[in-house]
């Protein structure tokens, strides 16, 4: 599979990158930003269309890395910051483990050393009629993502179904992420958890010419967090489910909270609160059977749908009652 | 011999590291797209985006025009037909009238430039009148008007049905105590190699071609080519370069390489073409969807009373080697274990898929799992240990089975016993917690095939050996190392017999024009074949060299008892061996007195010389020396239909007790711990051995669990990398290999086949340890979480 032709770009500062960015809208050029490049360039070759520039961030200088803030005691990552730095940073470790334990689920060892957060949080929607090469596309006809009329899942459907993968969203999600998030004129910050939006194409809340920047995690009275992917090996693949259990007991109005991903084309949250029910046992039973309620997989993946269905109960059940202490 | 008597050799017995293996660890072995031919031009192919088309126009008036665009060929420039078997040549280069997968090759851009041609391609219009197509066996078995193949003259789409009964297997079931049949199903399978196949032409004097490309058997390759461009032999020459890995996908001739070289003739350039893993998926020639129908009838002291399988085999749009993949999917199942009611039928059916063909286990890996599934049944039915019944009923040394396989060597009674002890079995089988279990398996396969596919009476194997005043032994051979270290092997016969460290050896292979004609790499027939053919050349040297060294020390030469071996020796032969005066064919020994060793040669009488001293006087009558051996299998078999399918010079066994785990929450399966027992005669090369079990496990392990094509509408939703799923490292389990050795006397050093031959029984001993873990028997391959957990809940509904 060969690249398309693009113009290549490696700015050095965020300047430099809106100053591009400007000069290419002039010419009315089209852009892709990227990051480790993993996601991206794999689907560009896939697709075998590449839009005119290419702008690498990995070398804009403060993106990479992570940084304490004392002041409103969060944490602050760099958007280009690698999974494989992520998995062995010592102040991840020390202060959200379940990020480092996270990211080490990703992919395989060589595409970790490539592949950046910002691009896992980024990530694009999968689907077996998306990710195909052009000669197959044109066997099996087109589908909304890749310019057809209509799904090839859902006939009826006028957004597209394809699934949501990033593995990191559901325990940054939990843990209450922000994103800053920069353009040549703007700079806004958005909880993570209203960034993402249920449509495969539309798929969440950046504009073209913003930049993520850095992911800011609050770290006081984070909760209890646990995340587990079903997958067919235990790397290289994608999340078939991911399921995101987060406990907070300590708060006054303790909550469970359930983040899946792998079968909607968003993150599929859902919130319970410990007053609502008879007790945790309820509360756990609940959460099990609305994990497994919510999500609408469909036919794109190697587990059928049913499976993945009673997966989701099982996992939220097993994982909620451990991170309770209520087994 | 025994794995005893191979301590007193100096390289065999031994784990030496396959020659080549720095290369690639650092990256300097040239692969065939590595080569660097002077301005070559790139190909790309234009394919098939339906499964069955008529092709009513294509015009390439445009892409011929493109920039750089050096011709554009389709499916008349190349006419002919080829398949690897001469009874089925069926396929062409390109598609010519019709279309019959999608994938298949249709027009053929050369070009200066990748970008160049791949921007050609977009402008070749085809103007397609869709067909309906057949996509799987039911719809290939029903009548029609239009078969896929109508010079076969059928009103079906079945490409072979072969049948064979030996014994009366409906007496043998009627005198069983327990009779069991089911229904199993298994998933095409792709080889997943890792080179993609890759094919470069150079042209000289307009029309003399040296055809790089990654092949199995260059000798198929080069008859393929010069039938199918109607251009002589000695134009062409065929060499294969490092090749990375093939598993049987790669011993066929296939479309890129008639491609390329017509390509090369029309244009008088270089050409350069290399799949990508998309079309290697397209190109395929993996192991047949298959479905089985099998009964086995049981009695714990008779043995197996009976078995008798029914296979469909979903074969694809062409032939391939799918008449030898049909009887392989009986004649298999004779072994490891006496059967003399015995009955099979299997049908070939041709479909709108790609091409399906040989793949490691070639045709006796499902059935296997069939037969050995059936036979766990029927232990844990009449309540008996499936290992101690198995014990009872092996095939035995120097022995014919029904249908008339020459058993000459066995020890898989020794090697099952052994790993029933290392593994724990009497104190697992059937009393381990819930979700731990243990199963047992066996099976058996050729060390290459003693018919040739070609029928001729040519030696399946020539080696050549030369050696000058350097003191360099060179050794010639048409056989492929594809990986699996074939010149390794050679090599190490050559040390052995000279008595030379194996620096002092190299290997010259898989070249047409420089070394003698091999069948290639392909049913597990290298280290036999080409190894006995290396073998005996280097004991034709040995003896040039003894009659210097006599000369030199002024004594008499040996006296050979019998001086027209080795060239002669396995010519000879007949059909009906006397186990009793010896086999057809015993290894020749070297019978001089003489000991070769560490670069001296030393007589009976112990007067030692030095080994280049030896070769300079030898040279003084011959000049550079050389020598030839040959091997060609010895007649055997019977004469009923299809008798020469899987008759083989000697069959290796293999046992396997595995252990899982199963997550009854989940139904993921881990295979823990297996253990392994091949009887490959002596080990050679313990290293390799084990690394051909180990990759033969690996290989099972994702036929059994995950991998498997799947198909929508005749197009694979699932060809790439990521969504085929072979096993990562994280689900290999830990291994413990135990080689009982058997003395087998026609084998090189006592050697038979080790790459194969492992797959088949790895996979129902697997399914067999899930039902000792959870009770539930699966029956379709692969074996995923959801199957395993569906079955459990079914199998707790019916306790409730
Ligand atoms: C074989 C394989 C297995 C994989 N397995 C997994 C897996 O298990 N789980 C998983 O989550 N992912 C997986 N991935 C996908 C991918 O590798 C990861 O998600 C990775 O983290 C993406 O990061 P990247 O920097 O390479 O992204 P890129 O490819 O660089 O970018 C991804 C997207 O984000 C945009 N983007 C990137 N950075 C920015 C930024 N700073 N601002 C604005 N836009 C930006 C890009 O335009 C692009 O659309 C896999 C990929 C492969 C090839």
């Amino acid at each position: 599979m060969l690249l398309s032709s693009f113009d290549y770009h490696r700015p050095t500062s965020l300047d430099e990158l809106f100053d591009l960015i400007g000069l290419i809208k002039s010419q009315n050029e089209s852009f892709s930003l990227y990051g480790g490049g993993t996601d991206l360039i794999a689907n560009l070759k896939l697709s075998g269309e590449s839009p005119d520039n290419l702008i690498s961030c990995s070398r804009i200088e403060g993106l990479a890395g992570v940084r304490h803030d004392p002041n409103n005691n969060s944490l602050f990552i760099g958007a280009m910051t690698r999974l494989a730095d992520l998995c062995e940073d010592r102040q991840v470790i020390k202060k959200c483990p379940v990020i480092a334990l996270t990211a080490k689920k990703i992919a395989s060892p060589q595409i970790r050393f490539l592949a950046t957060l910002g691009g896992n949080l980024l990530v694009n929607t999968r689907c077996v009629y998306f990710n195909q090469t052009e000669l197959k596309r044109d066997s099996l006809g087109s589908c909304l993502k890749t310019g057809g009329g209509s799904c090839r899942l859902v006939k009826s459907a006028d957004t597209c179904k394809a699934r949501f993968v990033s593995d990191l969203a559901p325990v940054l999600i939990l843990l209450g992420a922000k994103l800053h998030l920069k353009s040549a004129d703007e700079e806004r910050t958005l909880m993570l958890e209203e960034f993402y939006r249920p449509d495969g194409i539309q798929k969440n809340h950046l504009t073209l010419g913003e930049i993520l920047s850095f992911i800011e995690i609050p770290l006081d009275q984070p909760p209890k967090i646990l995340y587990e992917k079903l997958r067919v090996r235990d790397a290289v693949d994608f999340a078939s489910l991911g399921v995101g259990v987060g406990w907070n007991g300590k708060k006054m109005s303790a909550a469970l909270e359930t983040i899946l991903i792998g079968t909607d084309p968003a993150p599929v949250v859902a919130r319970f609160y410990l007053k609502d029910f008879k007790d945790i046992k309820e509360m756990i039973e609940h959460a099990s059977n609305q994990a497994s309620a919510l999500l609408s997989p469909l036919k794109q993946d190697f587990f059928p749908v049913g499976y993945r269905k009673k997966m989701a109960r099982q996992l939220v059940e097993k994982m909620a009652r451990e991170l309770t202490g209520k087994p | 011999m025994s794995l005893q008597d191979s301590k007193r050799y100096q390289t065999i017995g031994k784990p030496i590291p396959m020659l080549g293996a720095r290369d690639k660890l650092t990256g300097t072995a040239r692969f065939t797209d590595d080569i660097r031919l002077s301005r070559p031009l790139f190909v790309k192919i234009l394919r098939s985006p339906y499964p069955s088309a008529h092709l009513k126009s294509i015009d390439i008036s445009k892409a011929k025009k493109s920039k750089g665009v050096k011709a554009v060929i389709t499916g008349k420039d190349i006419p002919n037909s080829f398949g690897v078997l001469p009874i089925s040549k069926d396929e062409c280069a390109m598609a010519t009238g019709k279309v019959r997968y999608v994938g298949e090759p249709i027009a053929a851009v050369a070009a200066e430039s990748l970008r160049d041609a791949v921007a050609a391609l977009r402008l070749i219009k085809v103007k397609y009148e869709v067909l309906k197509p057949v996509l799987n066996i039911a719809q290939g078995l029903k009548k029609t008007k239009n078969p896929i193949h109508p010079e076969l003259k059928r009103e079906d789409n079945i490409h072979k049905s072969a049948h064979q009964s030996f014994g009366d297997p409906d007496k043998g079931f009627d005198g069983a105590k327990v009779v069991i049949e089911r229904d199993f199903s298994f998933l095409s399978l792709s080889h997943g190699f890792t080179e993609p196949h890759s094919v470069q032409v150079e042209i000289k004097d307009d029309d003399e071609l040296t055809v790089y490309s990654a092949t199995q058997v260059p000798h198929y390759v080069h008859l393929a080519l010069s039938e199918v461009l109607e251009i002589p032999l000695h134009k062409i020459r065929v060499i294969k370069p490092y090749l990375g890995g093939g598993f049987g996908g790669k011993s066929d001739p296939f479309p890129h390489e008639m491609i390329a070289a017509r390509l090369a003739l029309m244009t008088r350039r270089n050409i350069r073409l290399t799949l990508e893993r998309e079309e290697v998926f397209f190109t395929h020639h993996g192991r047949h969807e298959t479905q089985v129908k099998m009964k086995l009838g049981l009695d714990p002291g008779k043995g197996i009373t009976a078995l008798d399988g029914k296979m469909l085999i979903d074969g694809g749009a062409y032939g391939s080697f799918g008449i030898v993949t049909s009887y392989y999917n009986g004649v298999l199942l004779q072994g490891p274990y006496k059967i003399a009611n015995f009955r099979f039928d299997c049908d070939r059916i041709y479909t709108n898929k790609p091409v399906c063909g040989a793949m490691r286990g070639h045709g006796g890996v499902n059935p296997r799992f069939a037969s050995e599934s059936l036979l766990d049944m029927a232990c844990h039915e009449l309540k008996i240990d499936p290992c101690e019944f198995r014990l009872e009923h092996f095939l035995e040394k120097n022995s014919l089975t029904a249908n008339q396989f020459r058993i000459t060597s066995v020890s898989i009674k020794k090697g099952l016993e052994k790993a029933m002890t290392k593994s724990g079995w009497k104190k697992k089988h059937r009393q381990l917690p819930y979700g731990k279990g243990i199963g047992v398996a066996c099976g058996f396969f050729i060390s290459g095939s003693a018919l040739p596919i070609h029928w001729n009476k040519i030696p399946q194997s020539t080696a050549r050996l030369t050696l000058d005043e350097s003191g360099l032994a060179v050794i010639y051979s048409g056989a492929s190392d594809i990986g699996q270290g074939s010149d390794t092997v050679l090599a190490q016969m050559v040390a052995e017999v000279l008595g030379l460290p194996m620096g002092m050896i190299k290997v010259v292979s898989a070249d047409t024009a420089l070394c003698p004609t091999d069948m290639g790499s392909y049913s597990s027939r290298v280290t036999f074949m080409a190894g006995n053919a290396a073998r005996n050349a280097s004991i034709q040297m040995r003896r040039t060299l003894v009659k210097a060294a006599c000369q030199l020390l002024k004594i008499d030469e040996p006296p050979y008892p019998d001086p027209g071996k080795p060239m002669s020796f396995f010519r000879q032969g007949q059909r009906k061996p006397d186990f009793k005066k010896g086999f057809l064919g015993a290894n020749p020994d070297y019978e001089d007195g003489f000991s070769f060793s560490e670069k001296k040669i030393i007589s009976p009488a112990n007067e030692e010389l030095d080994y280049l001293e030896v070769v300079k006087k030898a040279m003084e009558e011959n000049g550079t020396l050389q020598a030839k051996g040959c091997y060609l299998s010895p007649k055997m078999g019977g004469t009923h239909k299809g008798a020469g399918a899987g008759l083989s010079p000697s069959y290796s066994f293999t046992a396997f007790i595995t252990e899982v785990d199963v997550n009854p929450l989940t139904g993921k399966v881990k295979v823990e711990k297996v253990t392994c027992a091949h009887d490959c005669g002596v080990p050679l090369n313990p290293l390799a051995v084990e690394g051909q079990l180990e990759g033969s496990i690996h290989m099972g392990l994702g036929q059994v669990l995950m991998e498997g094509l799947r198909y929508e509408h005749g197009v694979q939703q699932n060809a790439s990398f990521l969504e085929y799923k072979i096993p990562s490292p994280f689900e290999q389990p830990e291994i413990e290999i135990i080689l009982p050795d058997s003395d087998e006397q026609e084998g090189p050093f006592g050697a038979k086949e080790v790459g194969e031959g492992a797959l088949a029984p790895f996979n129902p001993s697997v399914a067999n340890a899930i039902f000792d873990a959870v009770a539930v028997r699966l029956f379709d391959l692969p074996i995923t979480p959801d199957k395993v957990l569906d079955a459990i809940h079914k199998n707790n509904q019916k306790k409730d």
